[in-house]
């Protein structure tokens, strides 16, 4: 276990083309936090994240992970990652549900990367943790959103992360679904101790299970506690907005 | 009848050349199709053309100029399409042209070989040099092995590119890869089903199996089954009676396809008509 940020990021700033997205961010987060990413459509809540991730290159500024430079870091499976909803994945893809949660192995083997009974194990209490256990044969484009997140989730669980990173995992879930799944990732936070990003555009329903909170447009307009963000003044503006934002002490 | 037709030589040969290819060909097709790259098969077969006018024109196996222009291909395809900002299709649709015209202008400026040149281009199975037979199978045994090494990635990276780069997934290596694979098995199955046919044995078992299959591992068994009973029942038929061999298999292949998406209309109306009578 790496002592003290377990994410730090410094001054970074990133464009695309002439256009600038990130301008000048900092912050950074501690093992076992529950970081929320807040802001509205286009403030560069994704653009962050995929400099997290190392999908895009760092232009300026610095970004650590584990405190290890990203443009060193090589442990990604220590780093799971479940993106913005149906970014990508064709609904018609022949895939079982256990054969995706598989994948989540498969970046950490050696060549050439045969399963295990293990591996089997690992598949099934992963599922199991997600509740998703039932379907593991059902293709996953037969699943609804909210458990074909779930599948993603177990997938990111298999490779053991020390870091669970969402994009807007929520996306056209019903409200119900939404709050389970949000008791599932406090969850993973307080019992398997990982740490979780989470962005959301969705302030109110969030602020409920974070500890921390960052908001963004195009700069980082806060920072800190969950606490401190309910008696800041961003939060009154959306408490004025959003009626349904709930702030209460942990 | 099929059994006494075994009992020669070219026949053996035929068959042998004729299911490691069709394997090759179905197990790339099921990424292929899956990463919207279907018709990168035709595009490197255009290509494969130029490379066997211009093997013929200077006197070399056209088999290995056919070859080099494939795998040349293969990269400036995935350059252009990095570098230019063109998408995929264009990209191949530009380098599988210029090599295509490039043949044709060879093959009218040298009269002498055009006979030969369409050999290539509608292949034949039963009339292949045994050099070219062990050469074929080689290659294609090696593709084949390399895509069962490579299965978990290749399978990571065609279901979500994003996700697979974020776990650490080496995808630029591994486009490279299926696409070069690729080049190679279309070069190694040109004498066998023709130029102009091979895109079709890397297109249409992956596209039947896709029809009907629950996961991956099932995709990947059922497209190599097809594309292997589609070349035994091909070379079966087109023997008794007397057809081109390359134009059978590819129609027998039709057939498991259309018989593939029946079978799954079929499926797809009970499902409904259960959930109707459960209302
Ligand atoms: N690949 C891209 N090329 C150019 N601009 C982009 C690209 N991706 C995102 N952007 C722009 O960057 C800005 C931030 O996008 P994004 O990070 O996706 O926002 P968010 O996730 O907060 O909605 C948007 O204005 C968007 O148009
Ligand atoms: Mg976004």
């Amino acid at each position: 276990m790496v002592k003290g940020d377990i994410l730090s990021i410094k001054n970074l700033t990133f464009n695309y083309g002439a256009e600038k997205i990130l301008d000048n961010v900092s912050f950074s987060i501690q093992r076992k936090d529950f970081l929320g990413i807040i802001g509205p459509n286009g403030s560069g809540k994704t653009t962050l994240l995929k400099l997290i991730l190392g999908l895009l290159p760092v232009q300026k500024g610095s970004i650590k992970l584990l405190g290890q430079d990203i443009k060193k870091f090589n442990q990604w499976s220590k780093i799971g990652y479940v993106q913005q909803k149906a970014a990508s994945f064709d609904p018609y893809f022949p895939a079982s549900v256990k054969e995706v949660v598989s994948m989540g192995l498969i970046a950490g083997k050696r060549f050439p990367k045969l399963m295990t009974k293990q591996d089997d194990a690992i598949i099934d209490k992963c599922l199991k943790i997600v509740n998703m256990q039932k379907y593991e044969n059902r293709k996953i484009g037969e699943l609804s959103g909210g458990q074909q997140q779930r599948v993603f989730i177990a997938r990111a669980l298999t490779a053991n992360p020390e870091m669970l990173i969402l994009d807007e995992p929520t996306t056209g879930v019903d409200q119900e679904t939404q709050s389970r799944f949000y008791k599932l990732l406090e969850n993973l936070n307080k019992e398997e101790n990982i740490t979780v990003i989470l962005i959301s555009h969705d302030i109110g329903t969030i602020t409920h299970y974070v500890t921390k909170v960052a908001c963004l447009n195009q700069k980082l307009v806060f920072h800190g506690t969950h606490d401190e963000f309910c008696s800041s003044k961003i939060a009154q503006q959306f408490l004025t907005r959003e009626k349904h934002l709930i702030c209460h002490s942990h | 009848m099929i059994i006494e037709a075994l009992q020669y030589g070219f026949m053996q040969k035929a068959l042998i050349t004729g299911l490691v290819i069709s394997i090759a060909c179905s197990l790339l097709g099921v990424f292929l199709v899956l990463q919207r790259y279907a018709l990168i098969g035709d595009g490197l077969a255009h290509i494969s053309f130029g490379g066997i006018a211009v093997g013929m024109l200077v006197n070399i196996m056209p088999f290995l100029t056919a070859m080099g222009f494939a795998i040349l291909a293969a990269f400036g395809i995935l350059k252009l399409r990095e570098k230019a900002k063109i998408h995929g299709d264009t990209s191949i649709g530009i380098i599988s042209h210029a090599s295509l015209g490039l043949g044709v202008f060879i093959a009218s400026i040298a009269h002498g070989f055009n006979v030969n040149l369409l050999s290539y281009l509608f292949g034949n199975i039963l009339a292949i040099s045994t050099p070219e037979v062990i050469l074929s199978i080689v290659l294609a045994l090696i593709v084949i092995v390399v895509i069962i090494l490579n299965y978990r990635n290749l399978f990571y990276l065609t279901f979500d590119e994003e996700s697979a780069r974020a776990a650490g997934i080496k995808a630029d290596f591994l486009s490279t890869l299926l696409i070069v694979l690729t080049a190679i098995t279309v070069v190694a199955s040109m004498r066998v089903i023709g130029l102009l046919l091979v895109s079709a044995l890397i297109i249409m078992p992956a596209a039947a199996a896709l029809q009907i299959a629950n996961n991956f591992r099932n995709a990947l068994i059922m497209s190599a089954i097809f594309g292997v009973v589609s070349v035994i029942a091909g070379l079966s038929i087109a023997y008794i009676f007397d057809f081109a061999v390359s134009g059978t298999i590819v129609l027998m292949n039709f057939m498991i396809f259309l018989l593939m998406f029946s079978i799954r209309s079929i499926r797809k109306q009970m499902v409904l008509k259960s959930v109707k009578s459960q209302m």
